[in-house]
């Protein structure tokens, strides 16, 4: 049994920090924006299919195809908000934008179905022996797509964070995620600094996808699940610390690897939602997250 | 006053295309409105769903094509089309759009029995008879209802039994027998119903089931669930699962090297057109699934059959297989019943059904079973087999009398240790 846990932990640590890299553009989107991007999956199965299309047509290595995924997602991501989403939050003089919240379901409906007309609800994966791969230590093992999800995720979330921390962009982004009036008082573009962390978020995304699909078949619906996933990751970890996201995705990883060896699996999502209630209820800025003044 | 000159004016077009409407019907015979409810997107069988609907157009196809329903002058089938997206609440709704709306005179579907079983209430409340496709719950036929009748799919229990029955003639026939298992299910209708026959069963051949777990379909992730799977080290592995979790689980027990004699699915997941492509020849060569259908080899020997596997081939670039086969069994079984009833009125139809009795007709053949419908409007006489997937074929190997003959069982089978 002992064994057993062990593997989940490690298994557990490996899907968490991909789930955590999911969330990731999601948080930050939420941070700066303060909207929260219901399409986050549909974005998701949008890279995972640009994934399978590089790998099925041109034959590209599961990991090749993560740069190429990422800047498809940024352009995507710098479009949409540009020229979708900009003009909602302009009109909106609130400071939580609902129009914003409401266009981005529509939005995740829309783009799911968009995607069933045209390549049907089958569900599709690269059929690679990279897939297939495993590395044994000692008592456990680890495929290689788990691998190269933990540690991509950990680069990616390790770039992310220095970026936002060390460089003007980066700074400029956490400024006007902190206070967006005193940031543009500071000649900082408010619109320019959104467009780029909604760009940067899909791009994060679009590695993440890269990521998933050798390990998880894409359908047109395959965002549903993980979208969920990826919002009560970003409140559990809390709001205002981008890093937050990740490490709650490792727990959430964990608490369904080892969860799921205490009890039926059918209860592990329960009790992850249990624990978000918990979360919301007692420490609403979040576990790992910035407390509001 | 200008209401008055409305109505009459309205009264006037209206009186004319009723005149008109009237002289065209009797001429042509109006087509029958069949309504249609079937998974084809955002669900684990959307994948089955699509192609049991190819199947079911091609059914009125052909039928059209043969002259139509020739008591009622050579009137056509029309199918009126809805897809259920596995949601019974889409179903429930529909169905009650299908038969107030469109007037259809009968439906059949819906594959999923949880669907399935509370949309076949409405057609019971409104009096219009469904023909049940492919779902698998038993009490879909034992609610006393009468205008609910299944003619080509049997109660899950039947599939179940097949597999307990297999296992017990694999350990009595190859000296290597199994002596626990470990069974895997979807959290479904389906799934507890075939779990309930299933743990009964293997109790009764004595063996010992060391996993007992349902789990929710469409997860992210059903990889603790293999790693438990792992840890109690069974002989045998039982997935009840459809397409995209039978996919997942069977690679994942493969890839974590669960080790076992064998794996064995319930004519689901494991018999769909893209379980082997998606999961690779290695892999699926650790899996013996049911099947209600015993295939190409025994059953495409008439022009009726040949016809149908051509036309389906050639539009779908896939092969049909069990659920495909029977959602075309069940077009045909109403052709039946309308030419009996030589009527669209779905009492009519009701009545005919209530007195199905189809045996030795092209259809028969192709399904394998002959279809007598009992007094719960269930027929009893399909039966299931055991089939291993060798290479990338489906190999027959119970029961003895249709095992394929010249290929030998595997058992243990290869399952990756």
């Amino acid at each position: 049994m002992t064994t057993t846990l062990i593997q989940a932990v490690f298994s557990g640590i490996a899907s968490g920090a991909l789930y955590g890299l999911i969330a990731l553009g999601l948080s930050l989107q939420f941070g700066v924006m303060k909207i929260i991007n219901f399409a986050h999956g549909s974005f998701l199965m949008l890279s995972m299919f640009v994934a399978l299309w590089l790998s099925n047509f041109l034959d590209f290595h599961p990991l090749v195809t993560i740069p190429f995924t990422a800047i498809v997602l940024f352009v995507v991501g710098y479009l949409t908000q540009r020229w979708l989403i900009d003009p909602i939050y302009q009109k909106e003089t609130a400071r939580e934008p609902i129009s914003v919240l409401i266009f981005t379901t529509g939005l995740w409906i829309m783009l799911d179905h968009l995607m069933l007309i045209a390549v049907g609800p089958e569900n599709r994966s690269v059929a690679s022996d990279w897939n297939d791969g495993l590395l044994f230590f000692s008592d456990y093992l680890l495929t290689y797509p788990q691998l190269a999800g933990f540690v991509f995720s950990c680069l990616t979330t390790a770039a992310l964070v220095a970026f936002l921390r060390y460089t003007r962009s980066g700074r400029a982004i956490r400024a006007t995620g902190q206070d967006r009036e005193a940031a543009s008082v500071l000649g900082i573009d408010s619109f320019a600094v959104y467009r780029l962390s909604f760009a940067i978020g899909l791009g994060v995304l679009g590695i993440a996808g890269a990521l998933l699909l050798p390990l998880y078949p894409v359908n047109p619906f395959v965002g549903d699940i993980f979208g969920v996933r990826a919002f009560v990751i970003v409140v559990l970890g809390g709001i205002g610390s981008v890093g937050s996201a990740f490490w709650a995705g490792i727990l959430v990883g964990i608490i369904e690897s080892v969860g799921g060896q205490l009890m039926p699996v059918t209860y592990t999502e329960a009790l992850i939602f249990a624990l978000f209630l918990a979360v919301l209820y007692f420490r609403p800025s979040g576990l790992f997250g910035v407390e509001k003044e | 006053m200008k209401t008055l000159k409305l109505n009459k004016l309205a009264a006037g077009v209206g009186a004319l295309a009723l005149a008109s409407g009237a002289a065209f019907s009797a001429q042509a015979a109006d087509p029958v409105k069949v309504g249609y409810l079937i998974p084809l997107s955002s669900s684990a069988a959307s994948s089955i769903g699509r192609d049991m609907s190819r199947a079911t157009h091609l059914a009125v196809k052909h039928i059209n094509e043969e002259g139509g329903i020739k008591s009622m002058n050579g009137a056509k089938l029309e199918l009126v089309e809805v897809d259920t997206r596995g949601d019974p609440q889409v179903a429930i709704t529909e169905a009650e759009r299908l038969i107030s709306n469109a007037k259809v005179s009968a439906l059949i579907g819906s594959f999923q029995s949880s669907v399935t079983f509370p949309a076949t209430s409405v057609a019971e409340k409104h009096q219009v008879p469904w023909i049940v496709d492919l779902a698998a719950k038993k009490e879909i036929t034992e609610r006393g209802f009468k205008y609910v009748f299944r003619p080509t799919q049997v109660p899950a229990s039947y599939n179940a039994q097949s597999m307990v029955d297999f296992v017990k003639y694999a350990n009595d026939t190859t000296g290597k027998p199994a002596k626990t298992v470990a069974m895997l299910y979807e959290n479904t209708d389906w799934g507890q119903d075939m779990a309930n026959t299933l743990r009964e069963g293997f109790k009764q051949i004595g063996m010992e089931v060391v996993l007992d777990e349902a789990y929710p379909p469409n997860s992210a992730d059903l990889r603790p669930l293999a790693l438990k799977v792992k840890g109690r080290k069974p002989d045998v592995v039982t997935v009840t699962a459809y397409a995209a979790d039978a996919v997942q689980l069977h690679k994942l027990l493969a890839q974590m090297r669960v080790g076992g004699m064998a794996y064995i699915g319930s004519a689901a997941g494991q018999i769909d057109s893209n379980f082997i492509p998606l999961v690779g020849e290695k892999t699926a060569n650790t899996v013996f699934t049911t099947n209600g259908w015993a295939g190409y080899d025994s059953v495409i020997n008439t022009p009726f059959a040949q016809r149908f596997w051509d036309e389906f081939v050639a539009a779908h670039k896939v092969e049909p297989n069990e659920l495909s086969v029977s959602a075309y069994g069940a077009v045909w079984v109403l052709k039946d019943a309308l030419e009996r009833a030589g009527s669209a009125d779905p009492k009519a139809i009701r009545d005919a059904l209530a007195e199905t009795k189809m045996v030795g007709q092209p259809i028969n053949k192709l399904l394998g079973y002959d279809i007598i419908i009992d007094e719960t409007g269930q027929n009893t006489e399909k039966t299931f087999v055991m089939q291993q997937i060798d290479g990338t074929q489906y190999r027959t190997v119970w029961p003895e009398n249709l095992a394929v003959k010249d290929y030998k069982m595997a058992w243990p089978a290869n399952t990756l240790e």
